[in-house]
């Protein structure tokens, strides 16, 4: 029916005129927004890099071994925040991992029915209470708690053995290296935690059924078969919590003591890339100093975008597993 | 009592309805088979409120290979995995009655599944080998029992591997990922590494459907071999399978157990018109 063909052709021609200029403008918009986006990320990069500039021009490479901090003399050196900022994450993680773990495992296998989804809504609620809350709470309750009841035990024991004793002793202050992981760790939790929920939730109920099906326990199942099924997400996560460690900013300025001295201790008052920034913006009163501060800050820029980026990759991979089966 | 009572044979739902509540149309009760494996009384089973199984009634004989068919939707798939209380992992799944395995009520609750489920092996419609080497998956199943010396470790693994007719294909790349066999071999593993507890039954949920025709007819030849030490309950679609590859056979329809009887019999004449419908493809 040729009539009938024409008809519809021109109809949809007409539909393709009337749409025309709204969709072009529409399409328009939205890239330009999503754009703008990404070059604010490359702006913001590119404007720490020059604001840094004058620090790593006259410190060179150095800025990066040195221990000085030292407004007077206008000597800097970012080796004692890097260390504070990586040792104090990474403390954090060796808490949080096996913590969320045992959460994740919880809500997805173990806990009865009626509690799954509450107890997984409050764990969430967790990563929304804001950072100077943590702070506070660790300044005026836990670090006291600490310097009361956990360090003078620690000192006395772990601080008497040879080489480990190193990271265990000096006096017991309450805030410090330790203080400060603890704290990141509770803040990571919920999202670790969750990120692992939703990944085991993801692992196919057949994989588990066979191992059940072979008589293994649960514990069996979640370790032996689906951690290592969806690993890559898992590390994916754990990332992710890796990431916002290192960036956390009010709650360890609050109790990580802020002490420019490198010192190997975990009871010790040390300092973060993020704790040093927040805390001596107001007072760089020499443009090397101001300088000194935004490279800091560029490091930390550098250093979180890649351990992003590993996450990100990471968590796809779980994508692209199941997309292959 | 089937034919005689049936209004309307193109509609074998209606006749099963126009039965009485103990005998609906169409149902054949089973006989008794000498030194029953497994003995299901009145098993009734629910996904929540959806009443699955209907009073089912059967036994499933030692040393034989039974076939559980029927349409889609049957409950076949459903009654193997009462037989290892794989159900027991989702809380709404619920199972009233008895099934006795060698006399002993596996139902109660204080049977240990871990336990029943390495006498009780299973194997899945699509196969799932570990994410882990070929070796691994086969060793993962022996730990689950016992630790061995890993040289009786190695010979175990041979030993499964031999029985599901896998050996030769893989014993040189035992260290490589399962995940790059093919989906007959991987489903054959699957069958090996459900055999390292030396289970007394194994139960298949529809194991060649995700296979081509040539791996189906091995693991179907390795299904027939496999009765000579066990008692193998295999679910299927397939009517050529239940006839090919079992010797024992159960119709499933709409969660009533409709006619059972040995394969040869019960597909050449079957009693029941119910079961003479199906297998003639007049519906299903």
């Amino acid at each position: 029916m040729p009539v009938a063909e024409e008809n519809q052709v021109s109809l949809e021609r007409l539909a393709k005129r009337r749409f025309r200029l709204g969709d072009f403008l529409f399409q328009n918009l939205t890239a330009v927004i999503a754009v703008l986006v990404g070059l604010l990320l490359l702006a913001t990069g590119a404007s720490m890099l020059v604001g840094g500039q004058e620090a790593f021009q006259k410190f060179g490479l150095g800025f990066f071994v040195s221990t000085a901090w030292d407004p007077v003399a206008k000597n800097f050196g970012a080796l004692v925040p890097i260390y504070g900022t990586i040792v104090s994450a990474v403390l954090a993680l060796i808490i949080a991992v096996p913590v969320s773990f045992c959460i994740a495992l919880f809500l997805t296998e173990l806990a009865p029915v009626w509690m799954r989804r509450p107890l997984g809504i409050i764990i969430e609620l967790l990563a929304g209470i804001p950072s100077i809350i943590y702070g506070m709470w660790g300044l005026f309750v836990f670090a006291p708690f600490m310097a009361a009841y956990v360090q003078p035990p620690i000192n006395d024991t772990l601080g008497n053995i040879p080489l480990v004793g190193a990271f265990f002793s000096g006096p017991p202050l309450g805030v410090g290296m330790l203080t400060a992981g603890i704290i990141l760790a509770i803040m990571i939790i919920p999202f670790i935690s969750s990120i692992m929920r939703d990944v085991f939730l993801q692992a196919p109920p057949v994989l588990k059924e066979s191992a059940y099906g072979l008589g293994a326990t649960t514990w069996e199942v979640m370790f032996k078969v689906v951690l290592p099924y969806t690993r890559a997400a898992v590390v994916g996560g754990i990332f992710l919590g890796l990431g916002r460690a290192l960036g956390e900013t009010m709650a360890v300025t609050f109790v990580i003591g802020n002490a420019h001295d490198l010192t190997f201790s975990l009871l010790q008052p040390a300092n973060s890339i993020a704790a040093v920034i927040a805390n001596e913006f107001t007072e760089a009163d020499s443009p090397t100093y101001l300088s000194a501060l935004i490279a800091l800050g560029f490091v930390l820029f550098i250093i979180t975008f890649v351990v992003l980026a590993i996450a990100k990759l990471l968590l796809l991979r779980l994508g692209s597993l199941e997309g292959r089966k | 009592m089937g034919s005689e009572n049936m209004t309307k044979p193109s509609n074998p739902a209606a006749a099963i309805a126009a039965g009485t509540a103990a005998q609906p149309a169409g149902q054949i009760a089973p006989e008794p088979i000498p030194n029953p494996k497994i003995q299901v009384k009145s098993l009734d089973f629910y996904y929540g409120n959806s009443h699955a199984l209907k009073d089912i009634n059967i036994e499933i004989p030692n040393k034989e290979v039974t076939a559980f068919f029927g349409p889609s939707g049957c409950g076949k798939s459903t009654l193997l995995r009462v037989l290892n209380r794989m159900y027991s992992l989702y809380h709404t799944h619920r199972a009233t009655g008895t099934v006795l395995i060698d006399g002993q009520d596996i139902l109660r609750k204080e049977v240990d599944v871990t336990r029943l489920r390495t006498r009780v092996g299973m194997v899945f419609q699509k196969p799932t080998p570990f994410p882990m080497s070929i070796y691994d998956n086969i060793a993962f199943g022996i730990r689950m029992n016992k630790i061995l010396p890993k040289s009786d470790q190695d010979a175990k693994v041979e030993q499964v591997l031999q029985e599901a007719a896998l050996w030769d294909e893989v014993k040189d790349r035992l260290k490589h990922s399962a995940a790059n066999l093919s989906g007959g071999q991987q489903q054959r593993l699957c069958i090996a590494r459900s055999l390292v507890s030396d289970p007394e039954v194994l139960l298949m949920d529809e194991p060649c459907s995700a296979l081509d025709p040539i791996a189906t007819a091995k693991v179907e030849e390795l299904i027939l071999e496999l009765r000579r030490s066990l008692a193998v309950v295999v679910v299927t679609h397939s009517l050529q399978q239940a006839s090919r590859a079992s010797t024992y056979s159960v119709f499933m329809y709409l969660g009533r157990v409709m006619e059972v009887g040995p394969t040869e019999r019960l597909f050449s004449k079957p009693k029941s018109k119910l079961t003479e419908d199906y297998l003639t493809g007049r519906f299903g």
